[in-house]
């Protein structure tokens, strides 16, 4: 465990702000918004793979697409199916 | 919808983008700061997103170096639309004649609206309106109503109060006129009641003073009916404000001739109207000549801004036709006017009727003559100098 992880669990300060971890928000099965993201690694209609701070994301699905996207976070939309970490 | 709105206003792309690193492509974009929105995969080696103008131009150097082309799909938002109708002058020049006149009209003052009066005619006040500077035409940033009220109140004595307010470029005037004073006597000084024209008393029921005159008497005008001082030789004169009902029969007579035949108006329905603008004295304007023997004209003028009359001149042929009116018809016609006349000077209290009527006619004209019969309180109150 890093100083850095420490602190924040002995503050309880949110793991987003002080780890810079991903935070997703999942709205129902057609909307993710992923926050602290760090690039997209694929993109395709059925799969996204997004570079996160700690992991890569995967998220599969039929017609998905990019709503917005900013250097920080990213909203993904359409037919979400399964998320999940490599 | 705002920020829709503000999209259009900005203006905004739809691109595509074809290479083979589109993952590179989008990741260097975010890096440069480019906001990017609806990005969808439209072919194995094709994306598509939208994206502001100003960005679009972040884009190039990114292109080169993912070896990627960019192709324009749509534009659209307000510049492109500008720039579409960037030759259209005449269509720029009348959207800013629009508003040019919209603010123009809007900043003269065009209808004056008089509410409240019932004794003052709205002529007078409108003349007197003009007086003190508000009139049609006049600029609404050159009228202070508070100073014109004030000056309206100080000039116009039958007024108690005047609210001007002004409402774009309609003036609304209301007014609360003055009510009569009404007549006291008071009980310190004494009154004499004097008749106020020929005739025979009728009635008179006393109620205080000292009458002088009887029922049935014949008195004449300045006559005194009941006196407010005691006639005594052997007491002190005692003053008294005195008090009666009092009736007085009077007679008027009215005499008028008419003839029988008259020339009267017969339009017959054709005009021909002449136009022309005043501009400083000079007439500006075509005159046609007018075919008709007998006509009638009507001018009308309009005043405009910047000392400018336009005159509307109208010319109505009128060949005039003689009716010949019956006898019957011509009495009656004046005896009403007669009556109006009379009836005009004198309140509920005062009782008309006809007691002779002569009438005579010559084969041209008719002459009436009516003896009215007046009944009324025909006497007035006046102070007595001690």
């Amino acid at each position: 465990m890093s100083i850095n992880e420490k602190i924040s669990n002995a503050l309880e300060l949110p793991k987003d702000l002080s780890m810079n971890y991903p935070k997703m928000t999942v709205m129902g099965k057609s909307e993710l918004c992923v926050e602290n993201f760090r690039g997209v690694v694929e993109f395709n209609e059925g799969l996204i793979r997004l570079n996160t701070t700690t992991h890569i994301l995967k998220i599969s699905g039929n017609g998905l697409y990019m709503k917005n996207i900013t250097i920080d976070d990213v909203e993904i939309c359409g037919d979400i199916k399964s998320i999940s970490f490599e | 919808m705002k920020s829709k709105f503000i999209n259009f206003l900005k203006g905004y792309l739809i691109i595509e983008v074809r290479g083979g690193y589109i993952e590179r492509f989008i990741n260097l974009s975010l890096k440069k700061g480019i906001k990017i929105t609806q990005l969808k995969k439209t072919d194995i080696n094709c994306i598509q997103l939208k994206i502001s103008i100003k960005d679009f131009f972040k884009l190039r150097g990114i292109g080169r170096i993912t070896r990627c082309k960019i192709n324009i799909a749509h534009k659209s938002g307000a510049v492109f639309l500008l720039k579409r109708y960037k030759k259209r002058t005449a269509l720029f020049t009348g959207v800013l004649l629009f508003f040019v006149i919209v603010k123009l009209m809007s900043s003269f003052v065009i209808t004056i609206n008089v509410k409240g009066n019932n004794v003052i005619t709205k002529e007078t006040v409108l003349s007197q309106l003009k007086e003190n500077g508000l009139y049609r035409g006049v600029p609404v940033n050159k009228i202070s109503p508070t100073q014109i009220a004030e000056k309206m109140m100080a000039s116009n004595q039958d007024i108690a109060w005047i609210g001007v307010t002004i409402n774009g470029s309609r003036a609304k005037i209301e007014i609360v006129e003055k009510k009569e004073k009404p007549l006291i006597y008071d009980d310190e000084t004494p009154y004499n009641i004097v008749s106020t024209c020929d005739g025979v008393i009728e009635s008179l029921y006393l109620k205080k003073g000292f009458p002088v005159v009887q029922k049935n008497d014949i008195i004449k005008k300045g006559d005194l009916l009941v006196s407010g001082v005691t006639d005594s030789n052997f007491l002190e004169a005692r003053y008294v404000n005195s008090d009666a009902d009092i009736s007085i029969i009077t007679w008027e007579k009215f005499k008028s001739t008419m003839p029988l035949t008259e020339n009267a108006d017969n339009f017959t329905g054709k005009k021909i109207a002449n136009r022309h603008v005043e501009i400083a004295g000079r007439k500006i304007g075509i005159s046609r000549k007018i075919p008709y023997k007998y006509y009638s004209i009507k001018t009308k003028e309009t005043k405009l801004p910047f000392g400018i009359k336009y005159v509307k001149i109208e010319n109505f042929e009128n060949v005039p036709k003689k009716i010949v009116h019956k006898e019957k018809e011509v009495i009656e016609k004046e005896k009403k006017k007669m009556y109006n006349k009379l009836i005009g000077n004198l309140n509920e209290n005062y009782k008309i009727e006809e007691s002779q009527v002569k009438t005579t006619n010559d084969g041209v004209n008719v002459t009436v003559e009516v003896l009215y019969k007046i009944t009324g309180p025909f006497c007035e109150k006046i102070p007595i100098q001690k």
